[in-house]
């Protein structure tokens, strides 16, 4: 046995766009354990229900995070109208499942481009985030914002889109694929990506079950849970299965996140086909009272929201249980045994979103 | 949304729920607790991969132990922490014990106790008041 060395990982580190802190034991040159720390951004946002009006809370919700903002937005609505028994109209769930899946384009195109310039290629970086502006283009002239939307509320939808727009929209995002097709061919079958990725971090099927690893990093050992299938929103009317790998290494997690793009888009269309007309919320009376727990599917992976009313406008609790805080033991399962240069890849490859995490 | 069931339990009886649960195919989802004017609580969630879930309800006190389920299921490693150090509920046997260094809050046990809402001022008063 080599003698034993700590070397901090972050909580600043050029791959890391957020602040996660990892503890590296090494043996020369292999790491052998990893203890992490979390907290630098810790903002309590859960507590605000106690003090916030429950109309009020959607848009505080929104900013857990600036990536899967929409969804947690939604995911905050869904669990309030479940408690309340608010049936939303069918336009507003099929919208919702409109820009949700525009949020997992982005976020995933945003992701490819983090690890392409995680393993030096810089140029496949500013290609995907090139693409990705294009997706924000069409939040911008959807919802107003490119970040934080603030579309979603109790009882349905602040915006409707018109069905012109939905259509054009359509036809943007033929682009749009026809531009991410080279992309993704270059992470499938490049050689530098394949000598990086191939074979790293490995995590096992039950391993990945049992650890409670969550969407791509999950569906890349080959366990096809996607809580999409759940029916939530308009996702009970698409046509679609969980996108799966099984090899559970570095490569397979890309190659889930890439092919998912696709559905992802492919469900947009199905969306704007499919379209219901009419209105785009129902008024709501009264204040929530009793509990919910709902499941979402973020482009990381499974979001659990719970939320619990006392019949009075301000919430008892609110709980949002991100992919990442799932995502974290499973990555601490698959560092060690790797080598020290290897570890920023695999701190990547869970998609580390820590403002989620820490809320 | 069909109605969701929280099965009622005590704190000596989560282990062996876990492993119950485990047994059948299910894995740890998540956990958390809910405090409230007049009680406090713990929900454990379990998935399984057909999305199915099952839910338990403890009830649970600052100070009050907490027999640990990460040994049946080492997800559970952070929810317990963020537990302990949040709402101050201990947890016996963690596999991995932060020692209330997971978030380091200003305010320890910053969720156990409950926040009065904000009074809002008529903007007019506000100015009135400056």
């Amino acid at each position: 046995m080599g003698e034993r060395t700590i070397i901090p990982f972050g909580p600043q580190h050029p791959v890391l766009p957020e602040p996660l802190h990892l503890d590296l034991i090494l043996e020369d040159e292999k790491v052998v354990g990893a203890v992490p720390s979390i907290g630098f951004i810790h903002r309590g946002l859960e507590k605000l229900v106690e003090k916030r009006d429950f109309q009020e809370m959607a848009f505080v919700i929104e900013r857990i995070c600036g990536i899967c903002s929409f969804i947690h937005g939604q995911g905050y609505v869904q669990t309030i109208e479940a408690v309340m028994g608010v049936e939303i109209p069918e336009r507003a769930k099929y919208l919702r499942s409109f820009w949700g899946e525009l949020s997992r384009v982005h976020s995933h195109l945003l992701w490819l481009g983090l690890m392409a310039d995680a393993f030096g290629f810089e140029s496949l970086f500013m290609h995907c985030w090139r693409v990705r502006e294009k997706v924000l283009d069409i939040f911008e002239e959807t919802t107003g914002g490119r970040v934080i939307f603030s579309v979603c509320k109790v009882g349905g939808l602040w915006k409707n889109v018109d069905d012109d727009t939905l259509r054009r929209i359509g036809g943007v995002l033929k682009d749009v694929e026809k531009d991410i097709r080279p992309l993704t061919d270059v992470f499938m079958r490049d050689y530098t990506v394949q000598k990086r990725c191939v074979g790293l971090g490995v995590l096992t099927k039950d391993e990945a079950f049992q650890l409670g690893a969550v969407g791509p990093m999950l569906r890349a050992s080959g366990v096809a849970m996607d809580a999409r299938k759940l029916g939530y929103a308009a996702y009970g009317d698409m046509e679609f299965e969980p996108v799966t790998e099984n090899a559970g290494d570095c490569q397979a997690r890309i190659a889930v996140r890439a092919r998912e793009i696709y559905q992802s888009l492919d469900i947009i269309r199905q969306c704007i086909e499919k379209m219901p007309g009419g209105e785009v919320a129902v008024p709501v009376k009264g204040s929530p009272q009793g509990e919910y727990l709902s499941r979402l599917e973020q482009p990381r992976g499974e979001a659990v929201y719970y939320g619990k009313g006392n019949g009075t406008k301000y919430l008892d609790r609110f709980r949002v249980r991100t992919p990442t805080f799932a995502n974290l033991i499973p990555l601490l399962h698959i560092i060690p045994g790797c080598d020290l240069a290897d570890v920023p890849l695999l701190a990547l490859t869970i998609d580390p979103c820590i403002s989620c995490t820490e809320r | 949304m069909d109605p969701q069931v929280f099965f009622p339990a005590v704190k000596t009886e989560v282990v062996e729920i876990a492993q119950r649960n485990k047994a059948l195919g299910y894995r740890f989802a998540q956990m958390h607790c809910v405090k409230t004017p007049s009680e406090m609580f713990i929900i454990y969630t379990f998935e399984k991969q057909d999305l199915s879930i099952e839910q338990y309800r403890i009830p649970a006190e600052t100070d009050g132990a907490v027999p640990s389920v990460s040994g049946v299921f080492l997800a559970a490693v952070l929810y317990e922490n963020e537990i302990s150090e949040l709402y101050g509920v201990e947890f016996t046997g963690m596999a991995i014990d932060f020692g209330g260094t997971l978030y380091e809050t200003a305010k320890p046990r910053a969720f156990a106790e409950v926040a009065a809402p904000v009074k809002k001022t008529p903007v007019k008063q506000a100015a009135v008041a400056e």
